[in-house]
């Protein structure tokens, strides 16, 4: 199931009740909001850290996991966040997302192929 | 509206309900900004945020910073999502955060 979204901050809470309603039909209802966060957080990192215009979210639940994609379209700003630059209270999407899921990886776009992908994945609950 | 934020009657504290993100999280900022100045305790009420991300934990970590030890931030009764992000993003092992039920509010 894939579904497009402009990229705009006002769209996230949209994209969250796109995936709480894929968690509540694939019988992932403890896992919801976690999933429905780490989405945000993905999705909230596309909008602040790349040029992106619209946003892929593409959920796959198997018997043992459920695989969540967020692409876009835009390229990753190359820079590593300093504390004393950037202030000290932000840049913990990241964490948070490895903290609620069990797999992240990110891969960043370039100049001749944008799009940076975030694979999120969570197993379930045996 | 995707978040409300309501005076309870008692001064500094706040009820916020809806959802809390990068979307808004600039509405709880100008209202925290505002009462950092003065010292003393600010309460909010969370029994009605459902969800919280990482720049909502920001605003908060970033009034504690600014109250400087001259008051503390109540989180009151959080939701068990909020509680979650609350706890993993490490705000109940703070000193100058305190996340209380619904009935300890009477305590100093």
């Amino acid at each position: 199931m894939v579904r497009t979204f402009p990229a705009r901050r006002a769209i996230l809470r949209e994209i969250r009740q796109f995936i709480r309603q894929q968690a509540r039909a694939h019988a992932l209802l403890d896992e919801a909001e976690s999933l429905a966060l780490a989405v945000t957080e993905a999705c909230a990192n596309a909008m602040i850290h790349t040029n992106c215009t619209k946003i892929g979210v593409t959920w796959k639940a198997t018997r043992d996991r459920v695989e969540i994609e967020v692409e876009d379209d835009g390229i990753f700003r190359r820079r590593v966040p300093v504390p004393e630059v950037d202030g000290g209270g932000g840049h913990r999407g990241i964490p948070l997302m490895m903290a609620l899921l069990d797999q992240v990886s990110i891969s960043g776009g370039t100049v001749s192929r944008p799009g940076t992908r975030v694979r999120l994945v969570k197993y379930r609950e045996s | 509206m995707l978040l409300e934020i309501r005076e309870t009657g008692q001064p500094r504290a706040f009820r916020l309900i809806g959802e809390l993100d990068i979307s808004n999280a600039e509405i709880l900022s100008a209202v925290l900004d505002r009462e950092v100045e003065e010292q003393g305790d600010i309460s909010l009420d969370l029994s009605e945020l459902t969800f919280i991300d990482s720049s909502g934990i920001r605003v908060l970590l970033r009034a504690m910073d600014e109250l400087n030890g001259r008051g503390k931030i109540v989180l009151v009764s959080p939701t068990s999502s909020v509680h979650h992000v609350l706890t993993l993003m490490g705000l109940d092992d703070r000193d100058s955060i305190r996340v209380v039920g619904p009935g300890e509010l009477a305590e100093p």
